[in-house]
């Protein structure tokens, strides 16, 4: 090889090398930070749904009258909140001072076993449909952004909440439907819904996670006083749990116009 | 003799000739190399920034979302003006927080004006580190960061005793 071969041939390889390290730069500058970036929205829905379980202790059940009222969203247009168009301004009937967290305890407070249903043993207790109401409202900027979300409560003395597969013992407490939740009818067909006679009595919650979605879950703890069937007050330590995942399913137009 | 070493030269253009082409690729090579470097300081310094203020503004809203309710006393005399200032002063960033009601609904706000509820029935209370009518154009401008969360407010109005549906907007920005 010729001299000036030489020299242009070592020209070209230090300039295949340099593009070779620009090339691995720009991939690393490419994902800088994304893991962090994407900690920081975790962190953000968490504190979002943090301060959702929060504001179930200050808001008026009464003052929850509103939705889908006049001035409100046009509930029977959207799918998973038709039923509540004429439920919401039911909970004009309690007094000021009654907080959706109280009438919530008081539907919980069954004798026996508690049940989420609207009702306190036989007496209309409407602590599901008030969380409904408040749940449509709070979680709107996450259910326009497409994530689906579920509250429901929970007995801590199961194995990690979420039941106790040897005694077939279910974690969550039996709620009527629909739930508490904005998840449509057709997400019966993806097992996250296990409805049974008119109850649900498995965790949607755990369901979605066992999908592989990923959900964002926050648990506080929700103390219910009752009392047992010989009448004396006794303590049921509960846990009131949030979750929400982004949603594989379409997002339907009239649930972004909510 | 003279013969001979003219074949030996043959395309031989002197020491600096020769190796004259080379020089192209190794400039582009070297320059090409620090162009990258300065780019890739550019943007990590970039996504640095917006990283920052970011977690400023989970700072803020952790500080003015701890109770789930809204004192507008408290909030406006000593979270905003003490608490919120500090954090942000520590932070390099600049702030406003927004409560607004929603007695009957929570509702959008689709530009900065009614963001920052200038003349809007629903603001309840607004406070931050930058005060005048340009606050919300000078937010709009720097890429801030926007965080909403639920809150309880007086409803159906400011003053009531009872509470509703209220929605707490907090903004960041550098």
């Amino acid at each position: 090889m010729r001299k000036g071969q030489a020299a242009i041939f070592d020209g070209i390889t230090f300039l295949l090398l340099a593009t070779f390290s620009a090339t691995l730069i720009f991939t690393a500058v490419g994902t800088y930070g994304e893991q962090e970036d994407e900690v920081m929205r975790s962190s953000y829905v968490i504190n979002y749904m943090q301060t959702v379980s929060k504001a179930f202790y200050h808001v008026d059940a009464q003052q929850l009258a509103g939705v889908c009222g006049e001035g409100g969203d046009k509930c029977e247009e959207i799918e998973v909140y038709a039923d509540l168009a004429g439920k919401c301004v039911e909970l004009e009937q309690y007094l000021p001072g009654i907080s959706l967290s109280d009438l919530l305890k008081k539907d919980l407070a069954d004798p026996g076993s508690p049940v989420l249903d609207d009702s306190y043993g036989g007496i209309e207790a409407l602590g599901k449909t008030a969380t409904r109401c408040a749940a449509k409202e709070f979680m709107k900027p996450f259910t326009s952004a497409g994530y689906d979300y579920v509250i429901e409560i929970v007995q801590p003395s199961s194995v990690a909440l979420i039941g106790d597969a040897e005694t077939g013992e279910s974690a969550v407490i039996k709620t009527s439907t629909p739930i508490i939740s904005n998840l449509p009818e057709n997400a019966k067909e993806n097992d996250y819904i296990e409805e049974k006679d008119g109850f649900v009595e498995t965790s949607v919650c755990f369901n979605a996670l066992n999908a592989g979605e990923k959900v964002f879950s926050v648990a506080s703890p929700f103390k219910v006083t009752s009392k047992n069937s010989n009448g004396k007050i006794i303590e049921n330590q509960l846990v009131l749990r949030v979750c929400m995942w982004p949603s594989r399913q379409q997002i339907s137009s009239t649930l972004l116009r909510s | 003799m003279a013969g001979t070493r003219s074949r030996q030269r043959k395309g031989f253009v002197g020491p600096l000739g020769d190796d004259f082409p080379s020089i192209f690729p190794i400039v582009a090579g070297v320059v090409l190399f620090f162009a990258t470097l300065a780019y890739a300081n550019g943007v990590i310094q970039e996504k640095n920034d917006y990283l920052d203020v970011r977690k400023a503004a989970l700072g803020l809203s952790y500080l003015v979302t701890r109770t789930g309710s809204i004192d507008y006393g408290y909030l406006g005399m000593v979270t905003c003006s003490q608490e919120l200032a500090a954090y942000a002063k520590s932070r390099s960033v600049k702030y406003h927080v927004i409560v607004k009601g929603a007695c009957n609904g929570i509702e959008f706000s689709e530009t900065a004006e009614e963001l920052f509820g200038l003349e809007d029935e629903s603001l309840y209370v607004s406070c931050g580190s930058e005060e005048g009518e340009s606050v919300a154009e000078q937010a709009m401008n720097s890429n801030p960061v926007i965080m909403n969360f639920p809150v309880a407010v007086g409803c159906p109005s400011y003053s009531s005793n009872t509470n509703g549906l209220g929605m707490l907007t907090v903004v960041t920005w550098r």
